[in-house]
């Protein structure tokens, strides 16, 4: 059985930078579009980098501004200031 | 690029300042005259340093973002209100999924506050506590969006004036009610498990994922934001849930017995609770994203299976009978909507026979079971209802000693056959709707014994009457014939075809034999 991590977005403005950050961080990802909810599944690991995410907003980001347009997660949470991560490690 | 503050504390140390410096070592009073909970429920933590929260929100950090998605949630409502919202959803049926979510659900974070309010008072460990506390605030803000969407809705149509009343006295709501009170009545490691691990981080987002994306395919744009902004907190609530079984695991081998026992019980409990979510599903949103058996596939079945393979080398292994809600997901939503259809004359809000449209949606849906079990039953009551024989049940039905939901689900091994247990414990028989349910009961029972079963204390007269109408009305508060029975010719029915200039039926559907001539 595969070990899939999760991340979902707020189909908003916001959201659409901060996916477009992870297609580019991680090639695995797989996006799926539901109505209003943006899904991001990935096997194994999923990262969030700071300086990908700011390149594409074009202005500072602080990792926990995500916090505004997240709606779940699955896997385990590293967080620091320069990414986010979410891992199975099994 | 953007240059970052040097000097500024980074988020760890950031969190380790705001939790771990900001406790204490009583001095003039014992540690567990403190705490006096830590300990009865067998749970050995030996250093609770070792608490992490990834997510590391310091108080200020989380004001922060807090108010902006309030702003941005209240700024929602406003526009929904002011452009007659209401009127642009996908069907007024709908809108019988929020009657059930205000008096089913929105109690529930309520209840959730006070739990985390509560506990986080109870754990010696700083991080937990304020991991706990950050929680409660939530939970309370939670409570207070929804009613706040749906007050608007109050407004407009029938079954939403009286939902913390209903709470606590109708038969069906005592179903989410026993959950939390169970909760809430056990000793803080249990309540994290129960409510941190088992329902926020393993079954939540089966009510705020697939649901609320159904209300933004159902123009319900007031729900789908107060869902998805109370999911945003989610987030940070499910990775506290996963945290803490791993921390309470890691602390000691003693802990996993225990822990499994917890999650077994949870697990069970949580699922026959989310069949109400699964009937919205299935059955109470016109426009359908998702059936209930895809979303378990999904959020249970792929996201629980990563889950459990990783709690493996803790010893943990999946919940006790998960194989029957394999088999149960193709089943469960048919046989509950069946029920409530039923019982319509007691429930605040309406329910119908699905369209041929939606028939043949669940026909797709449930390639297995929805034509050989069910399709036939609701296609005999439309036909029932067409001859002016709406059917209702005048009984009360049969309630499972610890879900307290009615005894109508099937064998696991047989969809024409009851589920049905009973134990004898001191002289006296108990009923249970499961082998789940049977197990938790036998495990506590002092506890389950004590259960409000609405069935049984109407029939003792506790509720104001013994007739089902003197119930529904004054012991539930339900106003017949504008809340409850039939949805078509009801008066939000009515109201809905005059908003959308639509002929509106001189009769309620089935009522007469003339109602299909037009």
């Amino acid at each position: 059985m595969s070990s899939l991590v999760y991340i979902a977005f707020q189909d908003n403005d916001a959201a659409r930078y901060l996916v477009e950050s992870i297609i580019q961080d991680n090639p695995h990802a797989v996006v799926q579009h539901h109505p209003a909810m943006i899904r991001i599944e990935a096997e194994k690991r999923l990262e969030i980098r700071r300086e990908t995410v700011e390149e594409n907003l074009g202005r500072a980001w602080d990792v926990q501004e995500m916090l505004l347009d997240v709606i779940t997660i699955g896997g385990n949470v590293d967080e620091d200031d320069d990414r986010f991560v979410l891992e199975w490690k099994n | 690029m953007a240059t970052h503050n040097k000097k500024r504390l980074n988020l760890k140390d950031k969190y380790r300042y705001l939790t771990r410096d900001l406790a204490w070592e009583t001095t003039y009073q014992k540690k567990e005259d403190v705490f006096p909970l830590e300990h009865f429920e067998g749970i050995k933590i030996t250093d609770w340093d070792k608490w992490e929260d990834p997510f590391r929100l310091t108080m200020d950090s989380y004001w922060k973002y807090q108010a902006e998605k309030e702003k941005k949630l209240y700024a929602i409502f406003d526009a929904f209100a002011q452009n007659n919202g209401h009127q642009n959803i996908s069907d007024a049926r709908y809108v019988n999924a929020l009657k059930l979510f205000l008096t089913g659900v929105s109690p529930l974070e309520y209840q959730a506050f006070q739990g985390f309010s509560r506990v986080g008072r109870q754990f010696s460990g700083a991080g937990a506590r304020v991991a706990c506390q950050m929680q409660a605030i939530d939970e309370l803000r939670h409570v207070q969006t929804q009613l706040h969407a749906m007050s608007h809705y109050n407004k407009h149509f029938n079954g939403l004036h009286d939902f913390s009343h209903m709470y606590d006295r109708v038969w069906f709501l005592s179903v989410p009610k026993s959950f939390m009170d169970d909760a809430r009545t056990a000793g803080p490691f249990e309540f994290l498990t129960a409510i941190s691990f088992s329902f926020e981080y393993v079954l939540t987002n089966l009510l705020f994922v697939p649901f609320m994306s159904g209300a933004a395919y159902n123009g319900d744009m007031a729900t789908v934001t107060f869902g998805f902004s109370a999911q945003s907190d989610e987030a940070r609530h499910m990775t506290l849930g996963l945290e803490v079984i791993k921390f309470m695991l890691e602390q000691h081998e003693d802990n996993v017995p225990i822990i499994q026992r917890w999650i077994d019980k949870w697990f069970w409990r949580g699922y026959r609770l989310l069949t109400l979510v699964g009937m919205m599903m299935d059955y109470m949103l016109p426009n359908k994203v998702m059936s209930w058996a895809e979303a378990w596939e999904v959020y249970y079945e792929q996201a629980g299976g990563a889950l459990f393979k990783d709690l493996e080398r803790y010893g943990i292994r999946p919940p006790k009978y998960v194989e029957q809600t394999t088999i149960g997901k193709e089943h469960i939503t048919h046989q509950v909507w069946a029920t409530f259809y039923q019982y319509s004359k007691a429930t605040n809000f309406h329910t119908w026979i699905p369209g041929d449209e939606e028939l043949n949606w669940l026909s797709e849906k449930y390639p297995n079971t929805f034509d050989k079990y069910y399709r036939p039953r609701f296609e005999f009551w439309r036909e029932q209802q067409a001859k002016g024989e709406r059917f209702y049940n005048d009984t009360l039905p049969h309630l499972c000693q610890v879900c307290q939901v009615p005894a109508i689900f099937t064998e696991p091994d047989d969809p024409t056959k009851l589920s049905h247990r009973s134990h004898v414990h001191e002289g006296e028989r108990y009923h249970f709707c499961s082998d789940g349910c049977c197990d938790i009961f036998k495990n506590e029972p002092v506890k389950y014994i004590q259960a409000w079963l609405p069935v049984h204390q109407i029939y003792q007269g506790n509720c104001e009457g013994g007739d089902l109408e003197t119930v529904v009305q004054k012991y539930f508060h339900i106003n017949i014939g504008q809340d409850n029975l039939e949805y078509v010719g009801s008066p939000d029915h009515q109201r809905w075809l005059a908003w959308k200039k639509l002929e509106t039926p001189s009769q309620p559907a089935g009522s007469n034999k003339e109602h299909d001539a037009a």
